[in-house]
């Protein structure tokens, strides 16, 4: 089994900067509309205005989200929409041929781009910063772009015409009234099936949740631990429940292994707080990543994805697996199945009620495991493999990074059930591995196959881009 | 491409009387000729194993051995009666070999001489068999049991209570070669060569240097593999001097390179940087294992079988002292296109003294499956070896590091011409997080879950792949630790897979048999698992 790398045909929102003040109720909602208009338009949006894509549909009578009303479209979120944007190559600037959807007003509001379709980095979620007539603002094209230059690390718009946009008040949707516990948004992976054939439009439901506090869930008014709930085979039935699916949600995980919930019992955010918070984005058609921190000094992320299967279609049609952290920073805390060395990952065969931790399994490149004397460098991920020379060849100036696959064993808090054992059920896309002591930032790769060292050791899917806000806050 | 096994060959004979390496040693060079291919190139020191091109191998005044490359026969079921019971080693399952008289008349045969001395009956010798339609049931070294001259046939013992695939409308290759001396299992008087009849073995004595090549009369072969590259293995018992302080004396190596001549890779020449293209550090550096291991350390570099004997009785391994010694089961698997070579080794619970059940041990060479592309422009770069660097290791399993943690590494060759050897490992899958111990520790990897078994998704066992990694550390002595033990250049890259060879669960399972009912897979040990021919293991 040699398992390549991955196009994973991402796109980004790249540290979105919100500068205001927000509560942690506030923050989720804030965190999750981003992943509305970033999801449901910039990635799988097709020509429609208002209606997303990439939301749940396959066995919905109901509705794919419940918010608060007018989170979606309602008047003071979405102040303008169209089909006739255009922007140039190199330039900052988004016009409109007929439309005039800007005033002076719009200054400090957010721009939604995508083209349906489209593959381009330049689908995203811009900051107006300036406005230079109805039907002509200049914006931060480095929140999202396309990496061009000798260096392939400045991102700029390209050249396209008849660009679908949104213009959106974040901080609007954060003060409507209505919000509560146990209300949700459900997206759905259009795209698995491109990556394992036959695959269903498998799902995953955001919830609002109390945090957990000593004895139990906290108050149901305190609702910022984000639960996410998995549906393999994509049954949201638009109401209330996923159809003869009964996996459990998770919250966000702590840094002192499993049991340990996370910021404040599970909070996305620390302290109650979310303010001054920089949030990125990292979406393909089979995964989702976001990550987010601020001026409290808190650290958090979620990463969905569809996984490559490794068995027959019929032995395992629809994998998905998952996973949250509110603890600040990249940790595996020396626990083998926890940090961003697991998956929450469903399997018809959990008993009880999954879903169970499956550990990550890498390329360990000093033989069969990893060697305990010089990687001893602390609680850090990737095995605590602190080499550097392991990861980098000074000949051919190649970096190695490794894949990862997902097993299911006993891990630490977690016995191994007899029944349930797996060696190689899936291969993780979304993230790779290497060297903790890289750089933070690092990049490296070539052509698709490019990344960046979020720290600790892990990778993400970049492009080479480089942008001068603060980059995954808290880790 | 085909990939050949060769399976449970009975090394030692009566009461186990067997030199260890040396009998490996002899075992391998017939496999690698007899059924994968491989061409003698040049040999060099005392009793170098047999050859096509040297047919006729005396080791003693009244043996002789005819060559018979390449005779074809009809694999078919044995029946009547065979050799076997007190006095000899146990037989189990055979075969018989219908030979084409053009090829061979059993009738008017009188040239074979058989170790025990007889002049008119093969038995006693080892046929290696190529099979092209069962190469994991039929190919291999048999050792001949029994004959039939009336019907111009041969009893093999084949090492299997299965009946063997009838082979029986299209001939096979086979090829007859003497088995080593003191392995004559026909005689519990044990009447064959005297290993006593031989001098010892020595190294060329230059002191502070590799003293297995020149003059050393420790035996060395090269042989030259079928690959369209042209590389070539050297098999060598390694001298005292080159094994101190690491391996036993007669530490049996198995290393690929190129520009070998008379049984020997050269040593680097530093005017001319591209003078060693092959794979054996130390005869690269020109110095013995215990140069300087405190900094720059090529101790642990030798890669090859761990067969030492703790209960051997007599003088030390790989000498021919008579001394007592374990019996050895010998497995195999290769490639009779490439030439790459995996082999697998077990002691014999056999009923005497001196011998046990353990001292498994294992190499892999040659090139491996799935290479990274581009391949490298020299094709010394595409080389590996990975296998045993310590004694008593007694383990094969995938654990592949140092010779202080683990006692199974690898080699392969820098792309900077200039360094030579560099480290090479297999490289499993293995836990993200922390992990203090080796395989089969408390905190052993997924294959050694308490409930590993078959997954329910499938039903059965997965079997993954293992790659190899070049250049990832640099030395095979110990982990660095940022003081020192700068042996081989760092320059990981990724090789290819390791070949034949596949990685599964190690719990639930019985060391050295089949793992599977239609028995295509063969379980060793510690997860690691071969291609199997559907075929009964004993």
């Amino acid at each position: 089994m040699s398992l390549s790398a991955q196009n994973l045909n991402a796109k980004f929102l790249r540290s979105f900067y919100f500068g205001g003040s927000l509560s942690a109720n506030q923050g989720v909602i804030l965190i999750l509309k981003l992943i509305y208009e970033f999801w449901g338009f910039c990635l799988n949006g097709g020509n429609s205005l208002t209606q997303p894509g990439g939301m749940a549909s396959s066995q919905v009578t109901g509705s794919y989200l419940s918010q608060a009303t007018g989170f979606e479209s309602g008047s003071n979120v979405l102040l303008a929409s169209g089909s006739d944007g255009v922007t140039s190559a190199g330039l900052p600037y988004f016009t409109t041929v007929t439309t005039a959807p800007f005033s002076t007003a719009s200054v400090g509001k957010w721009l939604v781009l995508w083209k349906s379709g489209s593959t381009s980095t330049d689908d995203s979620i811009y900051p107006i910063t300036k406005f230079l007539g109805s039907g002509s603002v200049v914006v931060d094209p480095t929140y999202g772009g396309t990496s061009v230059g000798a260096n392939g690390s400045v991102p700029q718009f390209t050249s396209r015409t008849n660009i679908n946009y949104r213009v959106v008040d974040f901080y609007e949707v954060t003060q409507l009234s209505g919000y509560n516990d146990g209300q949700y948004m459900v997206i759905q992976f259009n795209g698995a099936s491109t990556l394992n054939p036959g695959q269903a439009a498998s799902q995953a439901q955001f919830i609002y949740k109390p945090t957990n506090v000593a004895g139990g869930e906290g108050p149901a008014a305190d609702f910022s631990a984000v639960g996410i709930t998995l549906s393999p085979s994509g049954s949201w039935d638009g109401n209330s429940t996923f159809v003869s699916e009964s996996y459990q949600s998770f919250i966000g995980d702590g840094n002192s292994g499993p049991g340990s919930a996370g910021h404040g019992g599970g909070d996305w955010f620390d302290d109650g707080d979310a303010t001054e918070i920089n949030i990125t984005l990292i979406g393909g058609p089979t995964f989702l990543i976001g990550q987010w921190g601020g001026r409290e000094a808190f650290g958090s992320c979620f990463q969905i994805e569809i996984p490559r299967r490794l068995y027959p279609q019929a032995n395992d049609p629809n994998p998905i697996c998952g996973f949250s952290m509110s603890a600040n920073g990249i940790f595996t805390n020396a626990q083998v199945g926890y940090g961003y060395a697991f998956r929450w990952f469903p399997s018809p065969y959990d008993s009880p009620a999954g879903p169970r931790r499956w550990p990550i399994l890498m390329r360990c490149y000093t033989g069969a495991y990893w060697s305990y004397f010089p990687w001893d460098t602390g609680s850090v991920e990737g095995g605590q493999i602190g080499v550097v020379s392991l990861f980098n060849n000074p000949i051919t100036s190649k970096f190695l990074s490794t894949d990862g696959i997902l097993g299911q064993g006993g891990v630490n808090g977690q016995s191994s059930v007899a029944g349930q054992y797996s060696l190689c059920r899936a291969q993780v896309l979304s993230t790779r591995w290497t060297s903790d002591r890289f750089p933070k930032f690092m990049r490296i790769g070539d052509g698709a196959d490019r990344w960046i060292h979020v720290n600790g050791g892990v990778l993400w899917p970049w492009d080479h881009a480089i942008v001068t806000r603060p980059l995954f806050v808290g880790f | 491409m085909t990939v050949h096994c060769c399976r449970d060959l009975v090394l030692g004979g009566y009461e186990g009387f067997s030199s260890g390496s040396y009998d490996s040693m002899w075992a391998l060079s017939v496999f690698m000729q007899g059924v994968l291919n491989y061409t003698y190139e040049s040999s060099a020191g005392n009793l170098v194993p047999p050859s096509y091109s040297a047919a006729t191998v005396s080791y003693s005044a009244s043996s002789s051995l005819v060559s018979m490359y390449q005779p074809s026969c009809l694999i078919t079921v044995a029946t009547g009666t065979i050799l076997g019971g007190s006095g000899s080693l146990p037989v189990s399952g055979s075969a018989a070999l219908v030979f084409s008289k053009d090829a061979i008349n059993l009738s008017t045969l009188t040239s074979i001489a058989c170790p025990g001395g007889s002049t008119s009956t093969p038995i006693g010798l080892w046929v290696a068999i190529r099979s092209t339609s069962y190469p994991l049931a039929n190919s291999g070294i048999f050792l001949v049991v029994s004959e039939s001259k009336s019907a111009n046939t041969l009893f093999i013992d084949y090492r299997s209570t299965s009946s063997p695939p009838l082979e029986n409308t299209a001939y096979v290759t086979a090829s007859f070669w003497l088995p080593p001396p003191g392995s004559d299992n026909t005689n519990p008087a044990r009447t064959g060569a005297s290993w006593s009849s031989f001098a010892a073995f020595a190294g060329n004595g230059n002191t502070g240097q590799y003293q297995t090549n020149g003059t050393a009369t420790f035996p060395r072969v090269l042989l030259q593999s079928p690959d369209p590259s042209g590389y070539q293995v050297r098999l060598c018992m390694e001298s005292s001097a080159d094994c101190s302080g690491f391996v036993s004396t007669g530490f049996l190596t198995a290393i690929p390179g190129f520009s070998g001549t008379v049984g020997d890779f050269p040593t680097q020449n530093w005017a001319s940087p591209y003078s060693a293209p092959h794979l054996h550090a130390l005869q690269w550096f020109n110095k013995p294992s215990n140069y300087d291991v405190s900094y720059y350390p090529v101790g642990g570099s030798l890669i090859g079988f761990d067969i030492t004997q703790t209960t051997s009785k007599g003088s030390s391994l790989g000498y021919p002292d008579d001394a007592y010694a374990q019996n050895k089961r010998f497995y195999a698997w290769g490639s009779d296109q490439t030439g790459t070579c995996a082999v697998f080794e077990r002691g014999y619970a056999f009923s005497y003294a001196y011998q046990a059940t353990t001292n498994d041990s294992f190499i892999i060479f040659g090139l491996p499956y799935d290479e990274t592309v581009p391949l490298p422009a020299d094709n010394v770069n595409r080389l590996f070896v990975v296998g045993n660097n310590k004694n008593n290791a007694n383990r094969i399993d995938w654990s592949c590091g140092t010779y202080s943690t683990d006692g199974n590494a690898g080699l392969a060759f820098s792309l900077d011409k200039k360094q030579g050897p560099i480290v090479c490992v297999m490289s499993s899958y293995a836990y993200a997080a922390y992990q203090t111990s080796a395989f089969g520790g408390a905190d052993g990897g997924l294959i050694f879950d308490s409930n590993a078994a078959d997954t329910p998704f499938l039903d059965a066992t997965e079997l993954i792949s293992v790659d190899l990694i070049a250049g990832a550390y640099a030395n095979l002595y110990n982990f660095p630790d940022g003081t020192g033990y700068q042996g081989f250049s760092v320059e990981p890259r990724r090789l290819g897979r390791v070949p034949f060879a596949r990685q599964g669960r190690a719990t639930g399972q019985t060391n050295w048999s089949t793992a599977d009912t239609p028995m295509q897979w063969f379980y060793i040990s510690n997860g690691v698992y071969l291609p199997w021919g559907g075929i009964t293991g004993l």
